[in-house]
């Protein structure tokens, strides 16, 4: 049940900031591409429950924000960003090597080369390419910001996460004990 | 923050650092290559100011060149990002339009000049 409500939670709070990323003018001649601010809602659902949980929490916002602000072929270019971004975050905590920082940097980059691969697939011209080093460095900078973020934010997360449940079972145990065993068995 | 965070910024640092000062020529260019799909359509010299039109199946886009700068001034395709970026003079600068597959690309003209004599 707390799962998921943190993770509508996060899918919200993800696409505000997706709607907050729309409204920043475009630092390169390019619009279209996105810094990747909502990257910071996939990183604190992966790290508190998992990469399906940051997946789904991702697609709903790629799906919902095309829907409500942007057309299909911005769904193009995020949903490339996205799984760019998502595939090499989810090694890099795998691998334990990093902190949130290393793992959301990585991101921001990754992000950054499957929105220009998209836009050179779609194009066919290489001129993309000349923007990726300032997408790029840019990407450090929100990546780096992100990274501290989710370390900050995470251990707070998961003491509330982990201190909650015992305290509330007892007053609604039967409600929502029901939809809470779907849900809880790939952690 | 672990020791391998800061690695892994500097290394990434350092490429992209390289990487911008290397793609970084600030130089204006002669001609503008117009590609659709990929395939160059038209190259337009920077020198001369005047309106240039061209219609695809996906829609139409009208180039202006102005004082050896180019922009797209109207389009009717979906998101205008092509009209709203404005004029661009500088070697490799790009004006994309992706739901029309339409590309503005300045050249300079030793690139093309080099292409033709190798
Ligand atoms: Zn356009």
């Amino acid at each position: 049940m707390k799962k998921t409500a943190f993770l509508g939670l996060f899918t919200a709070f993800a696409i505000v900031l997706s709607a907050i990323e729309l409204m920043i003018p475009s630092i390169i001649p390019i619009p279209g591409f996105k810094i990747g601010l909502a990257n910071l809602a996939f990183l604190l659902a992966l790290y508190l429950f998992g990469f399906k949980e940051g997946l789904c929490v991702n697609l709903v916002r790629i799906i919902l924000v095309a829907l409500l602000f942007t057309s299909m072929y911005g769904l193009m270019y995020s949903v490339a960003g996205a799984i760019f971004s998502m595939v090499i975050e989810y090694i890099l905590y795998k691998s334990g090597k990093f902190s949130a920082i290393g793992v959301s940097v990585a991101g921001a980059i990754f992000h950054n080369l499957g929105q220009c691969l998209v836009a050179f697939i779609v194009t066919g011209t290489v001129a993309l390419v000349y923007y990726l080093p300032i997408l790029c460095l840019f990407g450090i900078v929100t990546g780096v910001v992100i990274g501290i973020i989710t370390n900050t934010l995470i251990p707070k997360l998961k003491l509330f996460l982990d201190k909650e449940p015992t305290a509330k079972k007892n007053d609604i145990l039967d409600v929502e004990s029901i939809d809470d065993e779907d849900e809880e068995d790939e952690v | 923050m672990k020791k391998t965070d800061l690695i892994l910024i500097f290394v990434v640092l350092v490429i992209f650092v390289s990487l911008a000062i290397l793609f970084n020529h600030k130089k204006g260019g002669d001609v503008a290559t117009v590609t659709h799909n990929g395939t160059i359509v038209d190259t337009i010299d920077l020198s001369k100011d005047g309106n240039y039109r061209y219609e695809f199946e996906e829609g139409y886009n009208i180039v202006l060149v102005d004082d050896g700068k180019v922009r797209v001034i109207e389009s009717n395709c979906t998101n205008q990002n092509c009209v709203n970026q404005g004029f661009v003079e500088n070697t490799n600068d790009a004006i994309i339009c992706l739901p029309h597959k339409f590309c503005v690309t300045v050249k300079s003209n030793d690139v093309t000049y080099d292409a033709v004599t190798n």
